[in-house]
């Protein structure tokens, strides 16, 4: 009865965004939420490669990027709806991701995280000097003024990426409590051992990378709607990559609910602290974050809570 | 023994690191259900021949046959569940799994039919048993002692459904109650049909254990046959002790 329960909660948080945009009359609540889920669904697609396959990636900015950069070169050349983008751009990061898994995942520990970081800085030099999308200067993407059912555009999108989250959360759901999501843990524990133990190793991370890098690219696609003017230095930025470390991390990586505890802590006190002290702030909070849950809380926020669940009862 | 085809067939292999001929042109042949012990002294090519025979390594020449197929280029995993298992010498469990879950692993993985989580937990029962660790199922396996990783070892290589299993130095560095308690399990193994090559360097174990005995030397098989044989043959002597 598991799996009912998770839906049932899945769809009143829907209708229940749906709501808050029809009763909440202050757009920053939408545009911060925006962000806040944006976070979840970033993490959460880190965490299928990072926390359940052991595979560090610190290229989740340019899956990121790619996902944006889709939208707007599909947007220019042919208008295609938002949603159709979407899926375009979660294919594209999806087989950037399959074949960056199989080019890189013969490497292992730091060797595959730098490899993922080499992969980010090649893509933003190809989109830099893609004068199509704008290039070095950036690119102006005008959204549709007018949006079926909702008031103004940022609701349309903060409705739009609570959807993309849930269903990012539920496609992590579903691995983690599968067979998949069994061999891949073998993998992080073990991956000689789990090849050894019957585990097709090569085929379960390449699952594992396309699905992670269709999920980037799918956080990012509506983007170029949301901010209206992208660069390549912005969608590329550094704060993509180290908070889809960081909140993973520190919500705990071994389950599906860990990143999202950790984005919508870490994404709430970020908006918090650009609004009352300053947009500075935000990496000072995730290194500061990072280094308490290192030392206090090594298996993060679920790791903690169940050790003091364990230690408890006795 | 010998007048059944040989479940595994090791024909010619070589395999090289740089310059240096680790395997050169090993044959080997184990009969279904045959107790085979594989002895060398240290850097003799013992565990690059079962990284072989298991997937671990690709060989560079010859071939390696089993059940009439050839699986010299074949992934570890399909090896794995064709019907060949190993055990690590070593112990490389799944630290941040249960005893349980981590028999389930090689259960769930090497299963021909899709079977319900229940046939699963008693398949992993039954085999936990059969290593005595059923009262250890759901310990953490980080948790676990030496003798108990051994077994736990020896327990995620049974649930690979095997034809042949690959024992690699499950006893080393174990007291003498421990070595024959593993023995024992091992010898219930076998008796469920399963062939067995022990590698070993306690010669009490492998001399009694054994059916037959296959000893490399430098890369090369220097004698194959009975134990007492072995034992008294010149080659091996010098092998071991030297001119």
């Amino acid at each position: 009865m598991r799996i009912s329960w998770f839906w049932i909660i899945a769809f009143a948080i829907l209708i229940a965004g749906v709501l808050v945009t029809k009763l909440v009359d202050n757009r920053f609540v939408f545009y911060a939420s925006y962000v806040i889920l944006q976070f979840v669904v970033l993490a959460t697609a880190w965490n299928i490669l990072g926390g359940f396959t052991g595979y560090v990636n610190f290229g989740s900015a340019a899956f990121f990027a790619v996902g944006a950069y889709t939208s707007i070169a599909l947007d220019k050349a042919i208008g295609l709806p938002l949603p159709v983008l979407i899926v375009v751009a979660g294919m594209i990061c999806g087989l950037i991701g399959l074949g960056a898994g199989y080019l890189t995942l013969r490497l292992r520990g730091v060797f595959f995280a730098i490899a993922t970081l080499a992969l980010a800085v090649v893509l933003e030099t190809l989109v830099t000097n893609w004068d199509y999308v704008g290039g070095a200067s950036g690119s102006i993407v005008i959204p549709p003024q007018e949006v079926f059912f909702f008031d103004d555009i940022i609701e349309a999108l903060f409705s739009l990426m609570l959807l993309l989250a849930v269903l990012a959360v539920a496609v992590a759901r579903y691995i983690s409590i599968s067979k998949i999501g069994r061999g891949l843990a073998a993998i992080r524990d073990d991956e000689t051992a789990a090849e050894c133990m019957g585990v097709p190793t090569l085929k379960l991370k390449l699952i594992s990378t396309t699905l992670s890098g269709a999920l980037m690219g799918v956080a990012g696609a509506p983007f170029p709607f949301y901010v209206t003017y992208v660069e390549p230095s912005s969608a590329f930025n550094l704060t993509y990559a180290v908070n889809s470390i960081a909140m993973p991390m520190i919500g705990g990586t071994t389950t599906w609910f860990g990143p999202v505890i950790g984005a919508l802590l870490l994404g709430t006190m970020q908006q918090w602290a650009t609004v009352t002290i300053s947009s500075e702030l935000n990496l000072l909070i995730v290194g500061v974050m990072l280094v308490v849950f290192v030392i206090v809380a090594p298996q993060g926020i679920v790791g903690l809570v169940r050790k003091l669940c364990q230690r408890g009862p006795k | 023994m010998t007048a059944a085809a040989p479940i595994l067939r090791v024909d010619a292999v070589v395999k090289r690191f740089g310059g240096f001929t680790a395997l050169d042109g090993i044959d080997l042949d184990v009969a279904p259900g045959e107790r085979l012990g594989l002895i060398g002294p240290n850097g003799s090519g013992k565990t690059t021949l079962i990284n072989c025979i298991s997937g671990a390594l690709i060989a560079d020449g010859g071939a390696v046959r089993f059940e009439d197929a050839d699986i010299t280029t074949l992934a570890a995993h399909q090896r794995t569940r064709s019907g060949i298992a190993r055990s690590f010498q070593i112990p490389r469990p799944f630290k941040s799994m249960t005893v349980s879950e981590n028999v389930a692993i090689p259960l769930e993985y090497t299963e021909r039919r899709a079977s319900s989580d229940r046939d699963l937990a008693d398949e992993a029962h039954e085999i936990l048993t059969l290593m005595g660790l059923d009262k250890l199922a759901a310990t953490a396996a980080g948790a676990l002692t030496q003798i108990e990783l051994r077994k736990l070892e020896l327990a995620r290589a049974m649930a690979c459904h095997p034809k042949l299993l690959i024992s690699d130095e499950a006893m080393a560095g174990l007291s003498g109650n421990e070595v024959d308690e593993i023995l024992e399990i091992l010898l219930r193994v076998n008796e469920r049909g399963v062939a067995i090559i022990m590698i070993e360097h306690i010669m009490r174990a492998v001399m009694g254990f054994s059916e037959r005995i296959a000893v490399l030397d430098a890369g090369r098989k220097i004698a194959d046959g009975a134990p007492d044989a072995i034992m008294n043959n010149p080659d091996v002597e010098r092998a071991y002790l030297g001119e």
